[in-house]
């Protein structure tokens, strides 16, 4: 029920390091993070999932509500090392069709590389 | 925190906890699931799910059951059922809070294939709800509110 956010701009692209669950209590605060990076014209974001082991639908509103954004000026959001919990929950909800994920950080990162100048 | 939930002490016992409708009451909730999950020896997988069904469960009655109206009670039992004739144990959750009644079985149905532009941000909580357990149960009790029954057969 606790959630902390690790935020590391490395221009192109910002990772935020998520430690925690992404539910009804933290939900408001990663999308707020989320959101700050938007508003910065910072659209090429990775959430580094590695040590999030639990996921609701409270996370899956601020993912969809921030894959939107990010998109819609030519960004996205992508996800690194979803661990297996989270993944059935994904997957359940119908995200893995829209979300890109990636087995690491290094490989989302890479993979805004071939999306030209943001 | 308050008060910690009653243990169970045997098959069939209960964990009751009886919180105020609140976002801040979660966290007490949620435990108590833990404890009934830690006394039924709950796998993993099954801890998993039945926190995410009742997280969902309870935000439902804080931010709907309740809306507009002064927080009342939302009452939680968690009860583990001893093996059945196949061998699966099963903790059956109920859920009461006397706020508005609702109806899950007559939610919208989730929407799991548009595309990105097109995806309905929302509407999901349901929809896990009833992939985490193998039975809901709905009822108004006569006073009025929700009586919210879940039961999740528990894998070896």
């Amino acid at each position: 029920m606790s959630l902390a956010i690790d935020v590391t701009a490395d221009e192109p692209v910002t990772v935020l390091r998520l430690t925690g669950s992404v539910d009804s209590l933290t939900a408001a605060d990663l999308l707020q993070a989320l959101s700050v990076q938007i508003q910065a014209t910072r659209v090429r974001l990775v959430a580094d999932f590695s040590d999030v082991a639990y996921t609701s639908s409270a996370g899956l509103r601020t993912l969809l509500a921030t894959l939107k954004d990010a998109r819609r000026q030519g960004g996205d959001l992508r996800l690194a090392c979803v661990q297996p919990p989270v993944h059935k929950v994904l997957e359940l909800s119908g995200f893995t069709s829209i979300l890109q994920l990636y087995p690491d950080v290094g490989a989302a990162c890479a993979s805004f590389d071939n999306m030209g100048t943001a | 925190m308050t008060a910690p939930a009653t243990l169970p002490a045997a098959p069939g016992d209960i964990v009751h906890i009886r919180r105020p409708a609140r976002m801040e009451s979660l966290p007490d909730l949620l435990l108590a699931c833990e404890q009934a999950c830690d006394a039924a020896g709950a796998s993993p997988e099954d801890r998993h799910a039945l926190r995410l069904a009742l997280e969902e469960v309870c935000v439902n009655v804080i931010t709907h059951g309740y809306r507009d109206l002064p927080a009342g009670p939302l009452d939680l039992r968690l009860a583990w059922q001893p093996p059945d004739e196949n061998g699966a144990a099963a903790l059956r959750v109920t859920v009461y809070d006397e706020g508005r009644s609702f109806a899950p079985h007559d939610a919208p149905p989730p929407d799991l294939g548009s595309g990105w532009e097109d995806r309905r941000i929302g509407g999901l909580g349901w929809h896990l709800v009833g992939q985490m357990v193998e039975e809901l149960t709905h009822e108004i009790p006569p006073g009025g509110g929700n009586r919210l029954t879940l039961l999740r057969r528990l894998r070896p």
